[in-house]
């Protein structure tokens, strides 16, 4: 399982991958941008992505949709203080699988990743 | 999708002070397992003495408004370590990164608090060094609210325009 946690905010991306690696998930990839995030995204196998929204270069919602021209089954869940209906409406009509609001648990990480593991397996 | 919207439904609206209030103490709890005390709250101008290190954050909308998250260092340090088991002795990239995310989050949650569809949060910036002072172009008087907490003690400073 090959997991893409993307957040301009190093800590963030920090506290997802020892969660995750917690959980036995040891292959994390991080990108700290929707461009850098991308270009991983072309370059490898990702299984599951975990992006934030509001970041420099390219934001999670121009991520969403460059992914989903390419891939349009991999399950992608956004990560972030953007909590309002429109939104998730907006992600949702993009093609966002799901979403988890910031700030996160440890559980509530594990909960979105067990169930997107668990729909794609 | 119905299962997303419901995550907004059950959303209630609060003023923009207590959000930020709420949003603090949520923030603490949840990404640092650790319980907030108000100790006061006081009018301010935007021209104080800050802690160690500041982040700044701002809604745009309908209402404008200012966050200021400002914290003494070990504070700072200590909230490091909670969340990723490292202690600094310094303030590095890592407690910057760390302190504006915290103002991301206290925005973020804030912003979703008031329910107002026209308000944007922008970016955190950072600032910090000894006795720093921030000019906040803001028509809003804000108001300062001192904490102490299980890992310091620290400061927030915010203001309304049009609450």
């Amino acid at each position: 399982m090959n997991i893409l946690v993307v957040d301009d905010s190093a800590m963030t991306r920090m506290v997802a991958k020892k969660t995750l690696n917690s959980l036995g998930f040891d292959n994390v990839q991080e990108g700290e941008d929707g461009v850098q995030a991308l270009e991983i995204f072309k370059e490898q196998s990702i299984d599951v992505v975990f992006t934030d929204w509001n970041m420099p270069n390219m934001n999670g919602l121009e991520l969403l949709i460059e992914i989903r021209k390419i891939n349009k089954d991999v399950p992608i869940i956004m990560v972030t203080t953007e909590g309002s209906r429109s939104k998730i409406v907006e992600a949702v009509q993009n093609g966002i699988n799901d979403y988890l609001v910031k700030p996160f648990t440890p559980d509530s990480l594990k909960e979105k990743l067990t169930k997107w593991v668990s729909v794609t397996a | 999708m119905t299962e997303l919207m419901e995550v907004s439904e059950t959303a209630s609206t609060i003023n923009p002070v207590d959000a930020v209030l709420d949003a603090t103490a949520e923030a603490f709890e949840i990404m640092l397992s650790c319980s907030v005390t108000k100790l006061e709250l006081q009018a301010q101008t935007w021209d104080t003495s800050f802690n160690d290190i500041t982040a700044v954050i701002a809604l745009t909308g309908t209402i404008n408004g200012t966050i200021c998250l400002s914290f003494p260092k070990q504070t700072a340090f200590e909230a490091v370590n909670r969340m990723v088991g490292i202690l600094p002795d310094e303030i590095d990239a890592l407690v910057c990164d760390a302190v504006g995310e915290f103002a991301n989050v206290v925005g973020g949650s804030a912003k979703d608090k008031t329910n107002d569809p026209t308000m944007k949060l922008g970016l955190p910036n950072v600032i910090h060094g000894e006795d720093h002072h921030i000019e906040i172009p803001s028509s809003a008087s804000p108001v300062c609210v001192e904490y102490d907490s299980d890992i310091g003690p620290f400061m927030v400073l915010f203001g309304f325009s049009g609450a």
